[in-house]
């Protein structure tokens, strides 16, 4: 299996930010302005559905180009430290054609990165 | 991780521990793993064991060793000359010196002014909160130990009122923190709707509720209803989403319990057989038609009408927050939460509103059960182990001290009379009216003060924080206790000793300082920076060298036998624990009908009627009416017409932020690349009328004080409303006087009148206040200080001095 691609999902991340410092502490960057993994928000709005009002208020945890999968460093089935300090649970590594299977509600993101 | 410590090949140690604060959080006890390498914390990773966090962890742990390894960190005792304060004059010096100075000077005023003329200053949610009792009662002999926090807006109105009604330890939503398979466990249901009312758990994890358990139920398919003057996340993921005016929050919760009598959606069975007081509040909600309450919230009825249709149904869980305790009416804002709860039948059931205990440890020891104090009739006595830290983990290991505040002298304490049911259920002085007796030496001088972990300078807890910066000056001598230099220590103290961080002290840490127990988790020490020592050592090491004959002969034979005491609650001793980890206690429902909450074992609450009380038989001792009415906020847009011509903005504040825990973090790089400067939380429609831009400076000011902060353009607030957050100094500017860290810079609190409180002394307006809002010309870098004597341009008003 190839960890080619991230799942990314927008249901879930309320951008707390602590993947992109789990990420800086494992890869001792040289920077705090440099990360493998960066925030990023939709909204906030508001918009009407269907008689309701709705709030657009979205975060999604984007891979940089700095990302390296935490390659060689993960053992088998072992996610990488952004995935697992996730408080919501919306990040996970792996390979693209399963992942691209597994994201099939709105607002999930399959981002490749090899 | 299995076992408590491990060795890597390379020499690296990795101790499993639990979190709290200093640095980073309320007792939410997240596990973590700590790396240390050659003495030195090099990593911190979430423990995947550990049966509530399982691996997660927020920026605050993760960015745990820039904070312990710092290099402004205080690492060893420091004094200063008294005519220096203010001034960066500090010197090093040792242990022993630093208590020989803390004995002469504290005997100097003992012997002139007495034991009452000493105070111990407790701050908010670090591991110093539940040593706090113990500083003042049984180490300075005090009658007097102060949280600076006006109204004690912080957690004591919610204790108060839970006591008030119910007998039972805090309330909190049910996220099957006691049973080891957790959601999966047969005995717990997955609430159909989690109710958060004015709270944060994501970013807070307030009160040590692990904030991350809502997103996980939410993925059980539970819905929200959120009740925020802001859009956070959570709101925007609701099912109900309650946008209201901020301070009106009791006109609401009236409102939901009219629908819901009105519409008959209550459980009869549970009112007839466990309440008292319905008939007289279904004749006190004929005040309150929900078209009446709309209108004071400023919201649509039809909301009210389908989020308390919503709440009755089961089960239904709620999370309250630090809303109800920043509001004058918050006390009534809480009994109606409750009674909401209660009516529906969601109290203390599966995925409901879980009830703590308040009968403590089961041996008991050090402990008083709290209905003995509050419910034995007119006679009500206050003892030194009475109060909320009776039952909690604070005075756990007390048997082992021979000293406490002798009777008469606790029979001093300032403003008892005047807040008997804040000194009963708090056990402390009412601050706001406390910092008037400093400045004025009434009704007897107070001269000698230890701030234990209190910054209570920058906007954080007090209101005025200039007024207490002058009434401290006062003080013939002042130490504190702390892990940063701070505004507050550089302006007032004359010793400073450095205290550990969690990864270097043992302990325990329990969610609710244990008065709703689902779990707790040993805190291990895992490395030794500088000089630095636990809060409880420096209890021991002050008490033994004030009263030497009264404390046990060694620290370790102190220290040894206060954790084993802390780790009974596990049934085992401190060794135990550590072996153990997390220790869950699983949650029993329905206590009220198996004689869980009352000493003498007796189904029902531990009231004085035996029943949940809506209609509070207590408060025939307080003055105050003993059901729940809506109060306006002293300055609003309805109760100061005139002012809100010149103010025409509600201010709220203190919504949190990831990167903080109130005013820590600030000099921790990574956390500040995230949120560099205070903000304020402006909508569009306000920002386009004022002339304010998205990332600018802008002023708000009121007739108490003014604040800069930088402006955030967001449809999140409503029109006419800003929020700004809190906590803000500057540990990279300079710390000197007038300057002290930029703390009078950004200091919202400066706007937050002292002495608005309710009518038995609780609550405070940090969440509603009016303001005027203007672009600034310059930064918050530039040389500009305010005088914080001089700013107030109308005299503050004062209930006492009018």
């Amino acid at each position: 299996m190839k960890n080619n691609a991230f799942v990314i999902d927008g249901n879930w991340c309320y951008g707390c930010h602590a993947c992109e410092l789990a990420c800086q502490m494992e890869r001792q960057f040289p920077s705090v302005d440099q990360m493998g993994i960066q925030v990023a928000k939709l909204g906030v709005w508001d918009y009407e559905q269907d008689g309701e009002e709705k709030w657009q208020d979205t975060f999604f945890a984007i891979p940089t180009d700095q990302c390296n999968s935490c390659a060689g460093t993960l053992k088998e089935g072992q996610q990488p430290v952004c995935a697992t300090v996730c408080g919501a649970q919306a990040l996970k590594l792996g390979d693209y054609d399963e992942l691209i299977k597994e994201a099939d509600t709105r607002r999930q993101m399959v981002v490749r990165i090899a | 991780m299995k076992e408590w410590k491990e060795v890597l090949e390379d020499g690296t140690e990795v101790v499993r521990s639990a979190g709290w604060s200093a640095p980073g959080c309320h007792p939410t006890a997240c596990g973590v793993r700590l790396f240390v390498k050659d003495g030195k914390l090099v990593k911190v990773e979430g423990d995947p064991d550990h049966p509530i966090t399982q691996g997660r962890l927020c920026v605050r742990c993760l960015s745990l060793p820039e904070a312990v390894n710092h290099p402004d960190r205080l690492l060893y005792p420091m004094k200063r000359k008294k005519e220096d304060r203010g001034k960066d004059t500090w010197e090093r010096c040792s242990w022993d010196e630093a208590l020989d100075i803390i004995k002469e000077n504290y005997d100097k005023v003992v012997e002139e002014y007495g034991l009452q003329a000493t105070v111990a200053f407790e701050g908010t949610g670090r591991m110093a909160s539940i040593e706090s009792t113990t500083a003042a009662f049984n180490v300075l002999l005090s009658p007097h130990l102060c949280y600076a926090f006006a109204g004690y807006s912080c957690y004591g109105p919610r204790i108060a009122i839970t006591v008030f009604t119910a007998g039972a330890g805090i309330p909190e939503m049910d996220y099957a923190g006691g049973f080891a398979d957790r959601y999966d466990d047969p005995r717990f249901e997955v609430p159909k709707y989690i109710v958060i009312w004015g709270k944060e758990p994501l970013s807070s994890n307030a009160d040590g509720m692990f904030g991350h358990a809502v997103t996980d139920l939410m993925h059980r398919g539970a819905k929200l209803i959120v009740i925020d003057p802001r859009v956070t996340w959570l709101a925007a993921h609701s099912e109900y989403f309650i946008q209201l005016r901020p301070g009106t929050d009791t006109a609401l919760a009236l409102g939901l319990l009219r629908v819901i009598i009105d519409e008959d959606l209550y459980d009869h069975d549970f009112v007839e057989n466990w309440t008292l007081g319905f008939d007289a509040l279904k004749e006190r909600l004929k005040d309150y038609p929900v078209e009446k309450v709309a209108e004071i919230c400023d919201v649509d009825p039809e909301i009210i009408r389908a989020t308390a249709r919503a709440m009755a149904e089961h089960p239904v869980s709620c999370t309250w927050g630090v809303s109800v305790d920043q509001n004058k009416n918050g006390l009534q804002m809480g009994q109606a939460i409750l009674t909401i709860s209660a009516i529906t039948g969601n109290l203390d059931v599966p995925g409901g509103t879980v009830l703590g205990s308040m009968l403590g440890s089961d041996d008991g020891e050090g402990r008083t059960s709290m209905n003995e104090d509050y419910h034995a009739g007119e006679d009500m006595q206050v003892s030194s182990t009475s109060g909320y830290q009776g039952t909690s983990q604070a005075g756990v290991s007390l048997a082992q001290i021979k000293a406490e505040t002798p009777p008469e002298i606790q029979a001093m304490r300032i403003g008892s009379n005047l807040y008997p049911a804040y000194d009963m259920t708090m056990n402390e002085v009412q601050p706001d009216y406390f910092v008037q007796c400093i400045e004025r030496d009434e009704p007897y001088p107070v001269r000698f003060a230890w701030i234990q972990s209190s910054n209570f300078l920058s906007p954080t807890c007090s209101a005025q924080p200039d007024r207490w910066m002058k009434a401290f000056k006062k003080m013939d001598f002042t130490f504190a206790t702390d892990v940063f230099m701070n505004p507050t220590i550089m302006a007032l103290a004359d010793v400073v000793l450095p205290v550990a961080m969690f990864p270097e002290a043992d302990g325990v840490v329990m969610p609710q300082y244990g008065m709703n127990k689902t779990s707790g988790s040993c805190i291990v020490k895992a490395l030794q920076m500088g000089e630095c020592r636990s809060d409880a050592e420096i209890n021991y090491l002050i008490g033994k060298k004030l009263n030497p004959t009264a404390w046990p002969d060694t620290l370790e034979e102190y220290m040894s036998t206060y954790l084993d005491d802390q780790a009974t609650f596990a049934h085992t001793d401190f060794e135990g624990l550590k072996k153990m980890g997390t220790y869950q206690e699983p949650t029993v429902y329905k206590k009220y009908e198996k004689g869980l909450l009352r000493a003498d074992g007796q189904p029902g609450f531990n009231t004085t009627s035996g029943k949940f009380e809506i209609k509070c038989s207590m408060y025939k001792f307080f003055g105050d009416d003993p059901l729940p009415y809506y109060e306006e906020p002293t300055m609003s847009p309805v109760s100061t017409p005139e002012l809100f011509e010149e103010y025409p903005i509600v201010l709220t504040t203190g919504g949190r932020k990831f990167t903080s825990f109130h005013s820590e973090h600030r000099q921790i790089e990574t956390l500040r690349n995230i949120d560099k400067w205070p903000r304020l939380e402006i909508n569009p429609e306000t920002a386009k009328k004022y002339g304010v831009e998205d990332g600018a400076w802008v002023w708000i000011e009121n007739p108490h004080g003014k604040a800069k902060l930088m402006a955030e353009v967001t449809a999140g607030v409503k029109p006419g409303v800003v929020h700004a957050t809190h906590g803000w100094w500057f540990p990279e500017q300079e710390g000197a006087e007038p300057n002290l860290y930029g703390v009078w810079k950004s200091n919202i609190n400066t706007m937050v009148p002292n002495l608005d409180n309710g009518k038995i002394g609780f609550g405070a307006p940090f969440k509603n206040v009016l303001c005027k809002v203007y672009p600034a010309v310059d930064n918050i870098e530039s040389p500009e200080a305010l005088d914080p004597y001089s700013k107030r341009r109308v005299a503050p008003v004062n209930k006492s001095e009018e």
